[in-house]
């Protein structure tokens, strides 16, 4: 295999990791230098060819060869194994739908979540239970910090420069989780979203950090937490739509199976009453964008002040996951709005 | 780890050291120009001002505006290229 990338020499691994740091080719923590034997490791496992393009990263548009992305990947600290698994979220993030240009320069907070589903998480032991947005696991550190860096170097979202978000957040670093499906009344988001029962695959929404909700007791209980924390003014979706998404643990997903509640009866639950009255909306936030962007629903009546104003135009924009531990906790991730970060699933298609 | 001597370049060589695009040629003045305002449609100030004060110091000159489709992505090229045919001189704001 003829691997095309510019060689840099250097005396040692140690000088290796500094050359990254120096030609800023790294997410400010050191890196596994890619040797051409370790990326070969990762390009033949995939068995693709090194040379295929699968998009160009806004907005410097560096061209996402197999070859590329095995180097950061194999920066990230993954094993070859785990490459399938960012080749899925890179085709997703270069959807349309996710506007990864805007996603990738906007002033707005979201990261791209990488939430992973099937066989494929339990092989790769993606955590899915306690701590899930937490340190601890390979796999979901080094999955999402191989998406960054990817972002990074062929996207080249520099701070200050035209990576413009007003804070991040600490997702920025590394943002992948397993859906916790053994925990789960419901059929996971993959399923629900297409794809074959059975099947791994990659889903990647961008969204704000986890929002801590506590609560426990009767599927309503639950629900008047979990909607009360989501209707917020601060929240884009408030203003701009788009998507939203809740996790829900695993001890309070047993109490929606125990009582027969489905996802929908959930989704449709929250988009009832997460809502904000017009009266509340008019009082700042973003409602200058409201006001003058068809974002919602027609329905929403302006003039009426006690008019209450949904998160997302129906329930289905609202993504509902099992994930977490055995806790008295959900949480909740506001996206962007309309603007992107839009939810893309995409087939893991690991080599038989 | 074995030892390394060489490692792969991580970023698009192609997109690196590209010589910065050269700026379009300035006017003199703008007396009877066509100044076209691409606006990214985020409600702000700054557009309205800069006509304001375009037709205080230059009364010959014309303002036109574009707005853009969507304010997180770029403007479709038709919208380009519709702006460049149609103005002397061109200011895009991106207002946040």
């Amino acid at each position: 295999m003829e691997l095309k990338s510019a060689r840099i020499p250097v005396a040692d691994a140690l000088e290796a990791v500094e050359l990254f740091f120096e030609r800023r080719w790294t997410d400010g923590l050191a890196v596994v230098p890619p040797t051409a034997e370790r990326v070969g490791e990762f390009v033949n496992y995939v068995k693709r060819d090194p040379t295929e393009v699968l998009g160009e990263i806004p907005p410097k548009y560096g061209k996402a060869t197999i070859e590329k992305l095995a180097i950061n990947t194999v920066m990230a600290g993954c094993l070859p194994e785990y490459f399938p698994v960012i080749l899925a979220a890179v085709e997703a993030m270069l959807e349309p739908e996710h506007n990864l240009n805007g996603a990738q320069t906007t002033t707005h907070n979201n990261e791209p979540l990488i939430i992973v589903n099937g066989p494929i998480a339990k092989k790769l032991d993606i955590n899915a239970g306690h701590s899930v947005f937490g340190r601890g696991y390979r796999a979901n550190g080094t999955i999402g910090r191989a998406v960054r860096l990817i972002l990074w170097n062929l996207g080249g979202n520099f701070p200050w420069t035209v990576d413009r978000s007003t804070y991040s957040h600490p997702g920025s670093w590394s943002y992948c989780i397993a859906e916790n499906e053994d925990a789960s009344p419901w059929e996971p988001l993959h399923v629900e979203r297409g794809m074959k029962p059975g099947s791994s695959a990659v889903t990647v929404f961008g969204c704000e950090a986890p929002h801590s909700i506590c609560g426990r007791g009767t599927p309503l209980e639950l629900l008047a937490g979990i909607c009360h924390s989501m209707a917020i003014m601060g929240s884009n979706n408030a203003y701009a739509m788009g998507q939203t998404l809740v996790t829900i643990s695993a001890r309070n997903a047993a109490t929606f199976g125990k009582e027969g509640w489905s996802k929908k009866d959930v989704k449709e639950y929250i988009w009832e009453y997460a809502r904000i009255p017009l009266r509340q909306l008019k009082k700042g936030g973003f409602y200058y964008h409201s006001a003058t962007h068809p974002y919602w629903p027609k329905w929403v009546d302006r003039e009426n002040d006690n008019q209450t104003v949904p998160l997302t135009r129906n329930p289905e924009d609202i993504h509902v996951i099992v994930a977490g531990g055995w806790g008295s906790f959900c949480t909740c991730h506001p996206g962007w709005g309309d603007w992107g970060g839009l939810a893309v699933t995409k087939e893991i298609k690991a080599p038989q | 780890m074995s030892v390394i001597n060489e490692v792969l370049c991580p970023v698009d060589e192609a997109k690196e050291n590209v010589e910065e695009q050269k700026i379009a040629a300035r006017l003199s003045d703008f007396e009877g120009k066509v100044i076209g305002l691409l606006n990214n449609g985020v409600p702000n100030s700054f557009f309205p001002r800069l006509e304001q004060l375009l037709k205080e110091r230059y009364p010959s000159a014309k303002v036109l505006h574009w707005k853009k489709v969507y304010n997180s992505k770029p403007a479709p090229g038709d919208q380009i290229e519709d702006v460049v045919r149609n103005s002397d001189a061109v200011v895009v704001g991106v207002a946040i």
